[in-house]
């Protein structure tokens, strides 16, 4: 009962933000499986942030509750008045209409993978409910447990006594299962196994989702079925890293910023901030991705809207990071120990020039592009680069801005990658063995995301193949 | 009839997609969980061993942690259950803090201590509590 509370109270606080980032004019009841998948994070990012703030200012658990239930009515309050007497919304961005057989076969497809899936996830979540592999029970639980039943003394359990516990990762997953520990009075292990189903599901529901306003039921489904079809995703969602969260992040990132272009709405771009500021907060990776979001924003915004266009979407942008880096900043500074990547200058600047590092990193690339998906019989990346040739591209430029800023962004997150394991001081080979396919997954649903918004659709490939002959008359 | 061709190649294509991500989804399904990472224990059983330990464990500070698993790959994951098991204690892997817990494969592998500890209870299962030898 008091888990199933303090699931409501986050997912409410979380619906809460959603919606009063979501365009003045729209109605509640608009886009609900897309609002409903992005209150998850949301939720959980403001729990995380909220035990954090408790933690440093040592408040009771009756204070986190006060604070909680005063969070979810203020945001909810404001939320009323915002939205007070709205009742239509925009259509459906994309309105041609789909063959209704094909639409009818992809979404029982769709079904099947779901129910297949679930019962996959569900198998191995009571099989192993620790998760799979030693990260789940070294770092992310195992930190989880240190801000819970460390009462006043929760920082010594940051060191870098514990090897390889990471206590420089940020700390919105392991804030989040403390709190919700807090509620239950135990360190239940249900708790960081129902999240990470949690996230994973929902990864799939932000990109059904918002593929379903901008592209039609087809394409929706057909991501949908891809991002099932891809074996380490269900097996990493169900692991209890903090991967998948990530690339949950990462994609409701990129949805929100395609929301902003096609809308003009600034409150989704501050939203979108918001959910880069909790990827930075989930996991050092997602500071990479928040500042080449911010990098890609600036460039593409200045050549689409001018300076002054640009610094006002940076600033709205920053403006939804800053609860997050605020407590990142403090995390960083006042708490974890330096990260295990950076070593001293000269060193660094060694490797840098080691170019048989960068070829060997190149090959795994290369190797890793074909493998990272654990995929049966042909690789997900090749059946999507086929399908994309054969198919063809959607000649609509109309999303332009976003197009460019999400293919910029995933571009220099993985350049971002590349350059950490020129520098890292770790075995190379080993490095790249044991992460590089983990990498690649935070970037799929995103990747997933936008090819689907390039190709396209099923019915506009066959009227694009009917025009051909009389246009070349 | 040109058109209903063009309309079976872009389902053809739609379809090979669709199938071929399926059979991948359907091995997941049909694939039995994964081996756990402790061997046959279940995690949680393989927790339970260190609870009569925590009983007699400081409330804070750091213990120090030694195994007989040094050639086992899956060593470090024994390591990390004890530490999860532990905290909030820190349990540094090293034999140099005051207290060190001892995690054998069993209570006969445990004699083959190093010298400078000495036991202050042992809980079976392979499960020690060691101290520094004082002169």
């Amino acid at each position: 009962m008091r888990a199933l509370a303090a699931a409501l109270l986050c997912l409410l606080t979380g619906w809460a933000l959603v919606c009063l980032g979501w365009p003045k004019h729209t109605s509640l009841r608009e886009q609900l499986l897309l609002k409903f998948s992005l209150s998850l994070g949301c939720g959980l990012g403001i729990f995380s942030l909220i035990f954090f703030l408790n933690l440093i200012l040592a408040g009771s658990g009756t204070v986190l509750l006060a604070t909680d239930v005063a969070v979810a009515g203020l945001l909810s309050g404001i939320l009323f008045f915002r939205f007070r007497g709205s009742t239509t919304g925009p259509k459906p961005i994309y309105t041609r209409k789909q063959p209704a057989r094909l639409t009818r076969i992809l979404f029982f497809t769709l079904l099947i993978a779901f129910l297949s899936s679930m019962y996959g996830l569900v198998q191995r979540l009571l099989g192993n409910p620790h998760g799979e592999g030693w990260d789940a029970f070294a770092i992310w639980n195992l930190h989880a447990r240190f801000l819970f039943l460390g009462r006043d003394y929760w920082k010594e359990g940051f060191t870098n006594l514990i090897p390889w516990s990471h206590p420089d990762y940020p700390l919105l997953l392991p804030a989040s299962i403390a709190h919700f520990w807090t509620y239950l009075g135990r360190d239940s292990v249900a708790v960081p196994a129902v999240i990470a189903l949690a996230f994973t599901i929902s990864t799939l529901a932000i990109l059904v989702s918002a593929l379903l306003q901008f592209r039609g039921k087809d394409s929706a489904c057909l991501a949908g079925i891809v991002l099932l079809g891809t074996p380490f995703f269900l097996q990493q969602g169900v692991s209890q890293y903090a991967d998948v969260a990530l690339s949950y992040f990462f994609l409701a990132t990129i949805v929100l910023i395609w929301f902003h272009q096609a809308t003009g709405s600034p409150e989704l771009l501050a939203l979108a901030g918001s959910m880069a500021g909790f990827a930075a907060w989930t996991k050092n990776e997602g500071q990479l991705f928040a500042c080449a979001l911010l990098v890609s924003l600036a460039a593409i915004g200045c050549g689409f809207q001018g300076f002054r266009g640009c610094v006002r979407e940076v600033s709205l942008f920053v403006a939804g990071m800053s609860p997050s880096l605020v407590a990142l900043a403090y995390f960083k500074i006042r708490i974890a120990p330096p990260s295990d990547l950076f070593q001293a200058g000269s060193t660094m600047l060694l490797k840098a020039a080691d170019w048989h590092r960068y070829w060997l990193i190149l090959r795994w690339y290369g190797k890793d592009f074909f493998l990272f998906g654990d995929w049966f019989l042909i690789p997900g990346t090749v059946l999507l680069v086929a399908f994309g040739w054969l198919i063809g591209r959607q000649r609509n430029r109309q999303q332009g801005s976003a197009t460019w800023v999400s293919a910029l962004t995933l571009a220099l997150t993985a350049a971002g990658y590349f350059a950490i394991f020129v520098i890292t001081p770790y075995d190379l080979r080993w490095h790249l063995r044991y992460s590089l396919n983990r990498l690649f997954l935070q970037l799929w649903p995103s990747a997933l995301f936008v090819f689907f918004m390039l190709v396209r659709t099923p019915d506009e490939a066959i009227s694009a193949r009917q025009m051909a002959p009389s246009t070349s008359q | 009839m040109k058109l209903a061709k063009e309309r079976i190649r872009i389902y053809a294509y739609v379809f090979s997609l669709a199938v071929l991500c399926l059979i991948s989804t359907a091995r997941f399904a049909c694939e039995s969980p994964q081996a756990r990472p402790l061997g046959e224990n279940s995690f949680d059983q393989y927790l339970h061993r260190f609870d009569e330990l925590k009983k007699v464990l400081p409330a804070r500070g750091a213990v120090g942690y030694i195994d007989d698993r040094a050639e086992n790959p899956l060593g470090p994951g024994y390591y990390y259950a004890v530490q999860y098991a532990a905290a909030p204690l820190v349990v540094k892997h090293s034999v140099d803090p005051d207290l060190v817990i001892g995690n054998f494969t069993s209570s006969a592998a445990a004699s083959a201590h190093p010298t400078n500890l000495v036991t202050v209870r042992d809980f079976g299962q392979g499960v020690v509590l060691f101290r520094q030898r004082h002169p």
